[in-house]
């Protein structure tokens, strides 16, 4: 099954590459000399009318690396220890999405992701949050890491 | 002195122990964390040497120990036994701009000028200064038991025998330490007992009195962390006098080892606040240590000194507004803090930053203190996902 496939079973509508991702956001994600990035969507945008209020998920970046998958990522401020239940938050809204029939495609490419990590918190500017500490634990309990600057797929 | 920009001191060790080629720039607080036998003991007694020779010299003979010049025998002393062999790697010392040898630093004329003690040293064994909580004098040592534990044995008996002599009652009391600074210590480590000096024998004896029980504690009956912070508090009371004086002037650094032993990290939190106190009155700390409480301190005060404001160091340790905590606290935010990573057969490295978005692990996982709660988070992170979306190839 297809990146393209799995988001069209959702009614979202991809876009080439990274294309999806606002240009502030795209330096830092990049791809191993094995893979390209084959797709993304905007979650964000796509839903932004239909859920003005909800904590709404940022991206899904589809990949080939022996087989096509995609990881699911989440540009936020990393600058204070609340920002882990903004982005917790998010997450809970993006599993929603992953347990309704029309998502089935993309949360059957989310199990069979080849990375060590499926859902992905990129940050800018400063980080407050630091190994070790509370914040990672809570994160752990999601199944998330702490955020990072950069994503190499 | 050899001054580096700011309010530092620059030291470099070459071939002294395990540690081949060291440079260190000593601020108001510096912190040293690193693995057991990573060579920190080594480093802070090589400092303690280089600042105060002719004082150690000095009070060796006036125990009656001379070692007529030689270096390997007094080093034997002065770190412990075997120690001297340390001179067949021509160990050097770099202090105040003056390479020195090792060999030349441990051999001092019978003429030189006495000097005031500048370096006051807290060892990590200081439990054994207070066994059965009497306390012994230097010459109740064995040679190569090292130089640092038997003076400061020595320091607290001095204390206990003559200068607390007449107290029945050394904690909590008002003439030593403030309120503020108290409070926190009687809550985290006394639990209201009150740590007494009888007479047992003709002999100050260390006991604890806890309200309620008849007979006052014996100090084998007390917590493993109160043991090993009573030779602390005493250490904090010699160098935080009663009367006007607020410090002892001659003294310049106060080192620290391992001030967390046995120690909840809410004695923890109170043992830092006698540190930022220490800072306060002007010495300057040195710190080895292996919990990540004290690096949260430093990496707190980074941010609060970058910014934050006064209020922000009472809210770290929980503490209302008042005289005196907001002079600890005013005066903590003008001081510059290092923290510096020892690992075996590696260079020291400076990791003072702390910051969690550093690519460097030795940064971001402050000295390996973070390292296995962060692998715990990450083996959670893996089970959690595997649970919910299954096991991938990861």
């Amino acid at each position: 099954m297809s990146f393209q496939q799995a988001a069209a079973q959702a009614k979202l509508a991809p876009m080439q590459g990274k294309g999806a991702v606002d240009n502030r956001h795209r330096q830092q994600i990049g791809a191993g000399k094995a893979v390209v990035i084959v797709g993304s969507i905007n979650l964000d945008k796509h839903f932004q009318q239909a859920e003005p209020n909800a904590n709404r998920w940022d991206y899904a970046v589809g990949f080939k690396r022996r087989g096509e998958f995609l990881i699911w990522i989440e540009c936020h401020p990393a600058s204070s220890a609340r920002e882990v239940a903004a982005v917790i938050k998010k997450l809970d809204w993006l599993k929603a999405k992953l347990a309704l029939p029309e998502f089935s495609k993309l949360a059957g490419l989310t199990r069979k992701s080849p990375g060590d990590q499926q859902f992905c918190w990129l940050y800018r500017g400063s980080n407050a949050l630091r190994a070790g500490g509370k914040e990672e634990k809570r994160l752990a309990q999601h199944g998330m890491r702490l955020p990072q600057r950069r994503l190499e797929i | 002195m050899s001054k580096s920009k700011g309010n530092g001191c620059k030291i470099r060790l070459e071939n002294v122990g395990p540690l081949a080629d060291i440079s260190l720039d000593l601020r108001d607080l510096t912190v040293l964390v690193g693995p057991q036998a990573s060579g920190k003991s080594i480093f802070l007694q090589t400092l303690k040497l280089a600042l105060d020779r002719h004082h150690i010299m000095a009070f060796f003979r006036q125990q009656n120990m001379e070692f007529n010049g030689h270096a390997a025998a007094f080093l034997d002393g002065y770190y412990g036994g075997g120690m001297g062999g340390m001179l067949d790697h021509a160990p050097f010392v770099t202090w105040a701009g003056k390479r020195s040898s090792l060999e030349s630093l441990a051999r001092v004329k019978k003429s030189a000028k006495h000097q005031a003690e500048r370096l006051f040293y807290i060892p990590a064994q200081r439990v054994v200064s207070l066994p059965s909580g009497v306390s012994r004098t230097f010459a109740h040592f064995d040679f190569g038991d090292p130089y640092v534990l038997r003076y400061f044995a020595h320091q607290v008996h001095l204390l206990l025998q003559n200068e607390f002599g007449a107290l029945t009652t050394l904690f909590p009391v008002p003439q030593r330490l403030n309120e503020t600074i108290r409070k926190p210590l009687e809550d985290a480590l006394f639990g209201g007992a009150e740590l007494r000096l009888e007479q047992k024998d003709y002999t100050n004896v260390l006991a604890l009195k806890v309200g309620g029980l008849p007979k006052s504690l014996p100090f084998l009956d007390w917590s493993a962390g109160q043991r090993e912070f009573v030779p602390l508090l005493l250490g904090f009371y010699w160098l935080c006098p009663a009367g006007k004086a607020s410090r002892r002037e001659h003294i310049e650094w106060v080192v620290v080892e391992e001030p967390e032993m046995g120690l909840h990290p809410r004695a923890i939190a109170s043992f830092l606040l006698l540190a930022l106190e220490l800072l306060r009155r002007g010495y300057k700390v040195i710190i080895s240590t292996h919990s990540p409480a004290v690096l949260d301190l430093v990496w707190a005060l980074r941010h609060i000194q970058h910014q934050g404001k006064a209020a922000d160091v009472r809210a770290l340790f929980d503490i209302p507004a008042g005289q005196a905590i907001n002079a600890i606290a005013e005066s903590a935010l003008s001081k510059e803090c290092r923290v510096y990573f020892f690992e075996r057969d590696k260079p020291v490295r400076d990791i003072s930053t702390l910051d969690p978005s550093s690519e460097d692990e030795a940064v971001y996982n402050w000295g390996d203190l973070n390292g296995f709660s962060s692998r715990s988070a990450g083996v959670v992170s893996d089970i959690i996902s595997r649970a919910e979306w299954g096991d991938a190839k990861r």
